[in-house]
């Protein structure tokens, strides 16, 4: 029984990681229809920011990680500047590729500078140990801190899209861009402003990542990618609510295979998963958008 | 007030409008009819700036707006309902209405805009709080008209108001355009439905394959043959 | 600067379907391939002392391969699949347990590694050619991925990151392949073979099909391509391809391990694919620079894959337009690409055939041909559709003569598109049934009817915008030649469309008033020109009844009455057609007889006469005349 429970909370804490991450993919397609291939890359670049700021500049932690949300959410509004914008009106294949080459390049230069090993994340002290006792077992700190972030983020989250008036413009912008236009948005405010968004949860998830399992490597992005995707298809492709819901089902599915089944599959139970959803139902869960899929 | 001379506008290698000239003078209804692929919803769209002419003029209040942005067009007065309400769905009416007032930065002029605008359509404040895509046809229609009334537009255009609507919604919309006029805004509607607008309007266009054919007082269009012909062939 | 680019490969895609007929006997053609040949074989003798060498050309021949493989896929077909390598992978596992766990001869081993590839390809592949470009481009991704996952951690098989050494040489008869050189030939000669498959194929119909599905789906659908199927057979050959070196590289490498399905691989081979611009020469040298560089830059694989992400990032903005750009085809091939017949003179050629509509027994059912029986050829009864609580269209039933023109004409939004699109197949309806001549045909696909001799055009125009306008018209004619319907042999397939064809489509391109045209790419035609040629399409399938949404729309008051005229034409020549129009001086001028629908219901019905005097279709269009006093 306390393995269950213990392994429950672990997958909730793995589960808002990728919710994290799934919701900065998800905001990008519900806006522009486009899959963000270095959406993990730029997460993954996030990730070592930090460790540069916590490591070597001897930031703390809770500096560094508004800060590295801050610097990743421009990192991914320049990427959309650079490889997008000119393409959006153009042939499907051409923003697809230059989305792979932005994901080749991160992670090669990733690989350049820091070398394939994984580099040890700095765990501050404070984040150490257990925290509190819940229904019978000790909750580790780190994922406290886990829980809270996420929950802070997404009301934060919450509370910008029905509030703030960029918010409720890039809903607007991903129901009916013409529309949009013909209240005066500029959708190109909106879409950065999404990417801007999108990559600083990304970011603030892989840093979470980062403290709770210890290390970076300069692959750690692909693999987060392919489940963010595979989150978001569970939940409804386009849907953030359905990126939150998948991105939890995914990390305490991935949490119970490893710990009852084995551990050497643990990334091809997100792509199981997304499989087994494509096949039976491509909408999703909670029914996403299908006039882009088939 | 509006003054479009000369307009051609192109979709790819299709010549959509051809030499259209039309004018609306100050607190009129001005009225463009024809059959459907007309060019009716191509004009209104050149005129807000989200299509760009590839020849003639559009002149505002006496300042130059063609070649303008979208955004830049609605700051200066001239707002579009557009055809098929253009709607937000999954936003309540509230954040319909708040998207309306996108252009403007100071928080009195929004709620005020809002508030004046929800005051036309009284029916729309109990439903303040629910999604636009879950409203009737005639509910729609009505707050689509609101988020265009939020900035206090001087010149309102409506493309095809009564697109999909029962007869007796329909005439509840045209009656709330004709009191919108009665208040001071200026009217260019866009109809398929000529009578009903004929008989709302002061004058009238009647637009033919990307062409104006006929410019004439409202009341004497209604009883034109050439109408009639060109909507019905024969 | 760019202009120019696309000017050249525009013309080195002029016909490239009727064209490369005639490309085999040109001496230009002949004379490079025998170059090649000669060169590939003798370059062992070159290099017979330094294997590095030999290594490099057996691997830039494996690469070639896969680039074809590749460019099928992704350039002919336009289906992006991130997950490619992923078949090199079976093909090489495949190879390696057979060849390590049993005794079987390389020669057998090799033909069922390609086996386990194509049936990796059905089992996998296939179910997900249903979605759409980004998505399809993921989801390959990830499954290769997980292929690589279960490369990586099947112990008991693959023996994980290890993974599978000792493979040991093929052998004929009695002779080892114990030096590279005979891997040399092996792989030169599958490169040929592959070359040879690639060729025929992309230069036939099974070619032109892909060409269809890539360029315009729907278009191809309605002349009867079963799109699905062209998908599937692409990924055969491609899939079949890239088995094949797999099969071959295990031996040869000694070893094979997870990396083969890592996506890297794929990453390079796609750039060979956008490096190469869809030609074969184009293809191969990229194959040899990408193959050749690298191996000299050996410690620098990071840095080589850094620079070619930034590649991608900068050639896709520098050009967004031109996914087939390609580098070398611009400095080293133009003169290469010209094909014999290209200096002729732009003559139109007689045209030998005459094209015959439908049921033989012409004319309108009048008064005048009074031995002509009233056949109704196209029924539908209650048809109903809803897209969620809207009803579109409501219990409508109507009736098709043979020989007559029906015309349907309703306001905005009266359901006419919706009526036409479950007709033709696009969806089924809610509710009630459609009979074409007694056969039901509710919910069939669109090729099927199709080919059933139906032919439609369309409100938007649906054409296949990069080719001419011969090999969009020849995509109506591919039934009349060798088609890959499973039940041909080996030859029928790669046989090349018959000339036949070819004139049944100069034919139609004539009929429409668009001779001397041929040649010219469809995008760069005039707007009228371009609803010619999709009518050209139409009438090559040789039709009985033709389904026309709107042919008129964006036609200029000439052209209109040019189109008046040319369907009054093919009506007189025995075809039946169903006409949605809101040009109401067509609609009134062509149509035999009408009906007159409104917010989805049928309101009226009768000759044009009877229905423009029809009070309830006036108000329907005019709008209402009494004001309804409101609540």
């Amino acid at each position: 029984m306390e393995l269950f429970v213990r392994q429950l909370v672990n997958g909730l804490a793995l589960g808002s990681i990728y919710s994290l991450v799934a919701i900065g993919f998800a905001m990008v397609y519900g806006i522009l229809f486009f899959i963000n291939f270095p959406h993990g890359e730029i997460l993954m670049m996030g990730m070592y920011i930090a460790l540069i700021l916590m490591g070597q500049l001897g930031v703390p932690f809770v500096i560094t990680l508004p800060l590295a949300m801050l610097l990743t959410a421009l990192l991914g509004m320049s990427v959309e500047k650079i490889a997008y914008s000119r393409l959006r009106t153009v042939r499907r294949l051409a923003p697809l590729l230059s989305a792979m080459g932005v994901s080749l390049a991160f992670q090669n230069l990733a690989l350049v500078i820091w070398g394939a090993k994984p580099l040890p994340y700095p765990v501050p002290d404070a984040l150490r140990g257990e925290g509190l006792m819940v229904v019978g077992i000790q909750i580790p700190r780190s994922l406290i801190l886990i829980f809270a972030l996420t929950i802070v983020l997404m009301i934060g989250l919450q509370v910008f899209f029905k509030r703030h008036i960029v918010g409720i413009a890039i809903r607007a912008v991903s129901q009916n861009q013409t529309s949009a236009k013909l209240v005066g948005v500029n959708p190109n405010l909106e879409i950065s402003a999404t990417f801007a968004i999108g990559s600083a949860l990304a970011a603030a998830g892989g840093l979470l990542l980062g403290v709770r399992y210890g290390s970076v490597y300069p692959t750690v992005g692909f693999s987060l990618m392919l489940k963010a995707f595979a989150a978001c298809v569970l939940g409804g492709i386009g849907s953030i609510p359905g990126a939150v819901v998948g991105g939890m089902i995914i990390g305490i599915t991935e949490t119970f295979a490893v710990g009852y089944i084995s551990s050497a599959y643990r990334d091809a139970i997100a792509f199981a998963v997304l499989t087994l959803v494509l096949l039976v139902r491509p909408s999703g869960l909670l029914g996403g958008r299908t006039e882009a899929i088939v | 007030m509006l003054q479009v001379k000369g307009l051609h506008t192109y979709y790819g290698s299709l010549c959509a409008l051809r030499e259209v000239s039309l004018l609306v003078e100050q607190g009129q209804i001005v009225t463009l009819i024809g059959a459907n692929g007309a060019g009716k919803t191509t004009l209104l769209r050149t005129i807000s700036g989200i299509i760009q002419p590839t020849q003639g003029s559009i002149t505002f209040e006496g300042q130059r707006i063609d070649g303008l942005g979208p955004h830049k067009i609605v700051q200066m007065g001239i707002c579009q309902v557009p055809e098929g309400r253009g709607l937000f769905p999954d936003l309540t009416v509230w954040e319909n209405l708040r998207m309306g007032a996108y252009t403007l930065r100071d928080k009195e002029n929004i709620e005020e805009g809002i508030a004046s605008a929800v005051e036309m359509f009284p029916r729309l404040a109990e439903r303040i709080g629910q999604k636009a895509g879950t409203m009737s046809g005639g509910e729609q229609q009505m707050l689509a008209v609101a988020r265009a009334l939020v900035l206090k537009p001087r010149l309102l255009m409506l493309d095809e108001p009564s697109l999909g609507l029962a007869p007796i919604l329909v005439d509840q919309v045209f009656a709330k355009i004709q009191e919108i006029n009665r208040m001071g805004t200026t009217i260019l509607l866009v109809e398929q439905n000529a009578r009903r607008a004929l008989m709302l309007a002061d004058v009238g266009y009647v637009l033919r394959t990307g062409e104006v054919i006929l410019r004439d007082d409202a009341s004497k269009l209604m009883e034109n043959a050439v109408v009639r012909e060109s909507y019905l062939g024969g | 600067m760019a202009g120019q680019e696309s000017k050249i490969l525009e013309e080195g895609s002029r016909n490239r379907f009727a064209g490369m007929l005639r490309s085999l006997s040109g001496v230009d053609e002949r004379v490079i391939y025998g170059v090649i040949l000669v060169l590939g074989l003798a370059l062992p003798l070159a290099f017979l002392q330094q294997t590095y060498y030999l290594r490099i050309g057996t691997l830039v021949c494996m690469y070639f391969v896969l680039a074809l493989g590749y460019n099928a896929v992704v350039t002919t077909a336009g289906l992006f699949d991130l997950g490619y390598t992923a078949y090199f992978a079976v093909g090489a596992y495949a190879s390696a347990l057979l060849m390590l766990h049993t005794n079987l001869s390389f020669w057998i081993i090799f033909p069922l590694s390609i086996l386990a590839t194509l049936v990796y390809v059905l089992i996998v592949s296939v179910p997900i050619l249903r979605f759409k470009g980004d998505y399809l481009c993921i989801i390959t991704l990830a499954f290769a991925e997980i292929l690589r996952l279960v490369l990586n951690n099947w112990l008991e098989v693959t023996r994980g990151p290890l993974g599978l050494p000792g493979i040991r040489d093929p052998q004929i008869f009695s002779y080892t392949f114990n030096s590279l050189i005979p891997y040399y030939y092996l792989a030169f000669l599958v490169a040929i073979a592959a070359l040879i498959l690639v060729n025929r194929l992309t230069y036939s119909a099974v070619g032109l099909r892909w060409s269809g599905v890539r360029e315009n789906p729907d278009a191809a659908e309605s002349v009867g391509i079963n799109t699905h199927r062209a998908k599937v057979h692409v990924y055969l050959v491609g899939a079949g391809l890239a088995g094949a070196v797999g099969a071959v590289f295990a031996p040869f490498q000694g070893i094979v391990d997870p990396s083969a399905a890592h996506l890297d691989n794929t990453v390079i081979i796609l750039t060979m694919v956008i490096l190469g611009g869809g030609s074969n020469y184009g293809l191969l040298a990229s194959a040899a620079v990408l193959t050749v560089v690298p191996e000299l830059l050996r410690g620098l694989t990071t840095y080589r894959l850094l620079a070619l992400g930034l590649f991608f990032v900068f050639i896709m903005n520098l050009r967004p337009g031109g996914f087939r750009f390609s580098v070398l085809k611009h400095f080293v091939l133009p003169e290469w690409e010209k094909k014999p017949g290209e200096d002729k003179q732009v003559v139109a050629p007689a045209v030998t055939h005459e094209i015959v509509f439908g049921s033989a027994a012409a004319g309108k059912p009048d008064g005048g041909s009074a031995d002509v029986p009233r056949e109704v050829i196209l029924r539908g009864e209650n048809v109903t559709k809803r897209f969620g609580g809207l009803v579109a269209v409501d219990d409508v039933t109507f009736e098709l003569c043979r020989g007559e023109i029906l015309g349907v004409i309703g306001p905005n939004g009266a359901g006419k598109t919706t009526l036409f699109n479950m007709i033709t197949g696009t969806y089924p309806p809610f509710a009630g049934d459609i009979f074409l001549r007694d056969r039901k045909i509710t919910g069939w696909d669109p090729h099927k009817i199709a080919r059933l001799r139906v032919a439609r055009t369309f409100q938007i125009i649906k054409l296949l915008p990069n080719l001419t306008v011969l090999d969009n018209t020849m995509l109506a004619c591919l039934q009349e030649s060798a088609a890959w319907n499973g039940h041909s042999s080996a030859g029928e397939v790669t046989r090349r469309p018959d000339e036949e064809a070819i004139e049944l489509a100069r034919a139609a391109i004539s009929y429409v008033g668009l001779a001397g045209q041929e040649d010219t790419i469809a995008k760069n035609l005039s707007f009228g020109n371009r609803r010619l040629l999709e009518l050209a399409r139409a009438l090559a399938t040789q039709p009985y009844l033709i389904l026309m949404d709107e042919p008129a729309s964006g036609m200029n008051p000439q052209e209109v009455r040019e189109l008046i005229d040319l369907i009054r034409g093919i009506n007189q020549q025995g075809l039946s057609i169903l006409l949605i129009e809101h040009n109401m001086t067509v609609a009134m001028e062509l149509s035999d007889r009408l009906i007159v629908l409104d917010h989805g219901e049928k309101i009226a019905e009768g000759t044009p006469d009877e229905v423009q005097q029809n009070k309830r279709v006036i108000d329907a269009y005019l709008g209402r005349e009494q004001e309804v006093a409101s609540g």
